[in-house]
């Protein structure tokens, strides 16, 4: 959802998110809303200013975030508080679900089909009864024995299976109503600390605030997704927002709060090693994807959009290999690098550190403070023989060898590192142009508006001139391996004496264009897969529609009484559209649900889908549109007017998700990778399908383990920006936040006679580090499950370089993976906690 | 018995134990596996020689360590049937770098 929709809510809950200190600029929309009367709920472990212009503040302990979340959606469904009128047509709540599906509480926290050998689910028993469900997702493969292909086509075939009157036992509402029983008001006090009373005015003042004329929104940050289990608790708010009727709508939704440094535009246009740009899986070695007739045959969802995978795959290999790719070398698929395996951030540095890795880029990013078990993470840079590094100032990466963790606690000096360093200054947002792109896919374009001091360099051009020296390599070798290099397209034009490419040039070519006429077009609805269209981003076509219209640099904000969708401001893909699934704005007939929550509608007169924002469906199909099953429909014509998610192959919200998540349809609360208690709902302890990456140096603490009785968290300041260096490295923003602290609760530091401003250590089997004491009541203990248990609260941005200092918080966390992103835990830990300071050489 | 052989011999070893050891995963033993590999795809690296056989070895072990490091680090699923694969291919090869002049 936009972040300006954030206004137009009546009930915001902000969690796994301190919004007011850390998007300070976005929060003003959550204040607005206030203004407006919505009610602001925060729900954390720390009480911070977020939680100061709150209505609710609930505080819960770290890691038991499913608990609570699961807990609201017992409370919907026993109240029979669910948007009956939108849940029924739009959800899959009433789909069949196949016989031998068993729930996590029948077997004690697994679901059906747990394999001990793989380590993983097979996902048979979680399909539509008679079905086979793909996934939407790049990397979506299901893990199933029935062949893909052919039960995947029984998709076209007929009806899905339902019982709208919700009476068969295995429809999802009776699997709902089982697996979330257990999530009682009480045992969610017992597993969270949430107080059952405050627990209860959140779920009392969701429901109050949806319907036909009232909608919710929940923020979320790295509060949610930094966690073992974080894919899993954006499903249980999906869940939530699902049965309130809070998608598609005005005011409705779940904001992922990223935006910082173009995070959102990195996933677009990937960094990550998963995915090809906009969302296209990455060919795999464990699956048929030899070539790319198998690879189109596994991939290419029958039913819903993404059956038009194929033109937005050919199109893309046009667009990177040019007049290289021919219908007789199947496009250029085979110069594509097929995936082995995990290959991550944090896999990737233990494979530096066995000394796999050999060299390594690092642009953007400072993994010695940011990346977590940094001391690993330098054992690994100590094993290359290069490293790159591109910052506008020195950061604690570039001098690793110098005066990192291994050199001050003596483990290494200097002379034991061989690791040539190259440091190469860069250019700042203002120094280039080029785009950025927000949290609600707001592409927006910024101008140079001063040189780059000195030899510093735009990271366009450093890849641009890399690409071309290692092209201009390939060609005098030619080797076979070399292939996709010399395949490559890379014309694009430079200026002035820098040689600078024309960043322009490369948005053009994401945009997509004719081939070999490179005109421009105008939507992705052009793009072809005989090879005659080129796009690099399938989902960015229609931001430069023509040679001259860069619609990212549109600046013209919609008049105080307009639709505030601001539809001639930038663009937001897909199709310069602000809310994804806007049809759900209507209901089933297509009308607004109410007219105070008015967005998109069906217009009989003029036969289409129009209103204030860019319908998200086949404009002219009709609301009463069925799939005619005698002719086994594909694509969209296997949607019918009522199906509002498109990108789902059954055009339903999923309540339940029977294909692309490795740890369950459903979410359940596990315990964090460490934890100070027992799992309060199940046997099973942590996630099933956690990544787990022993290795020396990257040691687990044991449930309860008594060495490390307390439960450690980081955050962040709005004083120092990310990984801290932007900021650190300035004295006006430095003094603000000089050193680093650690927040301690006032009952803890009593028992361990320490005061505020008093040296601490904190200690995992990772490594120490210490810290000023900032004593608090913003913390407080929280009794779990039985247990007291304190959490303690650390800024994870502090590092030697810059003029505001401190150890790096990162040393004390351990490497594990989330199984569906591989994203490590940040945000619950356990350590200890002693007063004093560490040894005078391990510490800055 | 050359460097390279040990560590290769080790790389076997460790392998053998693994898969026997399974679905037990022991990332240490994955680790310690790997950096003997790369142990000997540095000393195959290092060779001055251009020759066919040379070329074809080091792509051997290259896609072995792919192998076992997608065992270590897999995607989703434990990729055993990969690593047992890997395992065999390290166990044909080894008589080969036995039997050649200086390793």
């Amino acid at each position: 959802m936009s972040l300006w929709e954030l206004a137009n809510s009546d009930c915001i809950v902000v969690m796994g998110s301190n919004m007011a200190e850390n998007h300070p600029v976005g929060f003003r929309f959550v204040v607005q809303a206030k203004d407006r009367g919505a009610t602001i709920i925060h729900v954390d472990p720390r009480f911070t200013r977020t939680s100061a212009l709150a209505d609710i503040y609930a505080p819960i302990r770290s890691g038991s975030d499913i608990a609570f979340l699961n807990g609201i959606i017992r409370y919907i469904l026993v109240n029979n508080a669910w948007f009956r009128d939108f849940v029924l047509p739009y959800t899959n709540i009433a789909t069949i679900i196949d016989p031998r599906f068993a729930d996590t509480s029948e077997a004690e926290g697994l679901f059906s089909g747990w394999d001990e050998e793989t380590k993983s689910y097979k996902q048979d028993s979680w399909q539509y009864k008679g079905e086979l469900m793909p996934s939407p997702l790049a990397e979506h493969h299901v893990p199933t024995d029935m062949p893909f292909v052919t039960h995947a086509k029984r998709m076209s075939k007929q009806p899905h299976p339902e019982d709208r009157t919700l009476q068969h036992p295995n429809c999802v509402y009776q699997i709902m109503l089982r697996h979330f029983d257990r999530y009682t008001p009480e045992m969610v006090e017992a597993a969270t600390g949430c107080p059952q009373a405050t627990f209860l005015r959140v779920c009392e003042s969701l429901v109050r605030n949806s319907g036909r004329e009232r909608t919710g929104a929940f923020c979320y940050a790295v509060g949610w997704t930094h966690h073992s289990v974080g894919v899993q608790i954006i499903r249980a708010a999906s869940i939530i927002q699902g049965l309130l009727g809070n998608v598609g709508r005005r005011g409705a939704g779940i904001l992922a709060l990223r935006g910082h440094c173009s995070i959102q535009g990195s996933t677009d246009i990937p960094t990550l090693y998963d995915m090809l740009p906009t969302y296209l899986p990455q060919p795999s070695v464990d699956q048929p994807h030899r070539t790319l007739k198998d690879f189109l045959a596994v991939e290419t969802v029958p039913t819903g959009w993404w059956h038009n995978f194929p033109k937005y795959m050919v199109s893309l290999l046009r667009a990177w290999y040019g007049d290289a790719a021919t219908k007789s070398n199947e496009w250029g698929y085979g110069y594509l690098p097929k995936l082995t395996g995990d290959h991550s951030q944090q896999t990737t540095t233990l494979m530096m550190a066995d000394g796999v890795v050999k060299g390594l880029f690092v642009l953007g990013q400072n993994p010695v403070v940011g990346a977590v078990n940094t001391t690993v993470v330098q054992r690994g840079m100590a094993k290359l023989d290069w490293m790159v590094v591109r910052d506008f100032a020195m950061t604690e990466t570039a001098e690793f060898w110098k005066a990192g963790t291994l050199v001050r606690s003596g483990e290494m000096t200097p002379s034991d590192i061989g690791t040539e360093v190259f440091y190469l200054p860069s250019a700042m947002a203002a120094e280039k142009d080029g785009t950025l792109t927000n949290t609600n896919r707001l592409v927006q374009w910024h101008d140079k508006v001063c040189e780059a001091p000195g030899d510093s360099r735009s990271d366009l051009w450093f890849m641009y001139h890399l690409g071309r020296r290692l092209k201009e390599m390939a060609a005098k070798r030619n080797d076979e391996r070399d292939a996709a290099l010399r395949a490559l397209t890379w014309d694009y034009p430079v200026r002035g004496d820098e040689a600078e490419p024309d960043p322009e040039a490369v948005l053009r070519e994401i945009n997509g264009y004719t081939w070999p006429q490179r005109i421009q077009i105008g939507s992705y609805q052009e793009l072809k897969d005989d090879g005659s269209t080129a796009c690099g981003g399938w989902l960015y076509s229609g931001i430069f529609p023509s040679a001259d219209h860069n619609q990212s640099r549109a600046r013209i904000p919609d008049a105080p009484d307009g639709p505030q969708t601001h539809l001639g401001w930038a663009f937001a893909w897909p199709s310069n559209r602000r809310e994804l699934y806007n049809r759900a704005s209507a209901d089933p007939d297509g009308k607004p649900w109410s007219e105070r929550k008015r967005l998109v509608w069906w217009d009989e007169a003029e036969g289409k889908w129009k209103g204030d924002d860019v319908p998200d469906f086949v404009e002219t199909k009709r609301p009463d549109f069925r799939p005619d099953w005698s002719k086994s429909p594909s694509g969209m014509d296997a949607i019918s007017g009522t199906e509002p998610f498109i990108m789902i192959p059954d055009g339903k919200l999923s309540l339940f998700v029977p294909s692309g998540l490795p740890d369950g349809p459903l979410p359940a609360h596990y315990e964090p990778v460490e934890s100070p208690v027992r799992n309060p709902f199940y046997a099973q302890q942590d996630n099933p399908g956690l990544k787990r990456w022993p290795h020396p140096g990257n040691e687990y603490h044991e449930v309860g383990d008594p060495r490390f009785p307390h439960i450690l968290t980081t955050f962040r300041l709005t004083e120092l920006h990310c990984g801290g260096i932007a900021t650190r490295a300035m004295p006006h923003t430095a003094e603000l936040q000089p050193e680093l602290f650690v927040e301690i609760p006032r009952e803890l530091a009593e028992t361990l006679d320490v005061s505020t401003r008093d040296w601490v250590v904190l200690s995992t089997l990772r490594g120490e580090i210490e810290a000023r004491a900032m004593v608090t009541d913003r913390l407080r203990p929280f009794a779990v499950n039985g247990h007291r248990v304190f959490q303690i609260g650390i800024p994870w941005v502090f590092g030697w370089e810059g003029y505001a200092r401190g150890d790096s918080a990162n040393v004390l966390l351990s490497m594990s993976g989330d199984p569906s992103t591989s994203m490590h835990t940040t945000k619950a830990a356990t350590c200890n906690l002693r007063k004093g300071r560490t040894a005078p050489a391990a510490s800055a | 018995m050359s460097e390279l052989v040990q560590h290769a011999e080790e790389a076997r070893r460790l392998l053998d134990k693994i898969m026997a050891e399974k679905p037990a995963k022991n990332g240490h033993d994955f680790s310690a596996a790997v950096r003997c590999l790369v142990e000997v795809r540095n000393a195959l690296a290092s060779r001055s020689s251009d020759s066919d056989a040379d070329i074809q070895r080091l792509g051997a072990v290259n896609a072995i360590i792919s192998s076992v490091l997608g065992g270590q680090f897999p995607m989703k699923k434990m990729p055993w049937p990969r690593v047992d694969a890997a395992r065999e291919r390290l166990a044909r090869l080894l008589p080969e770098l036995a039997a050649e002049k200086g390793v």
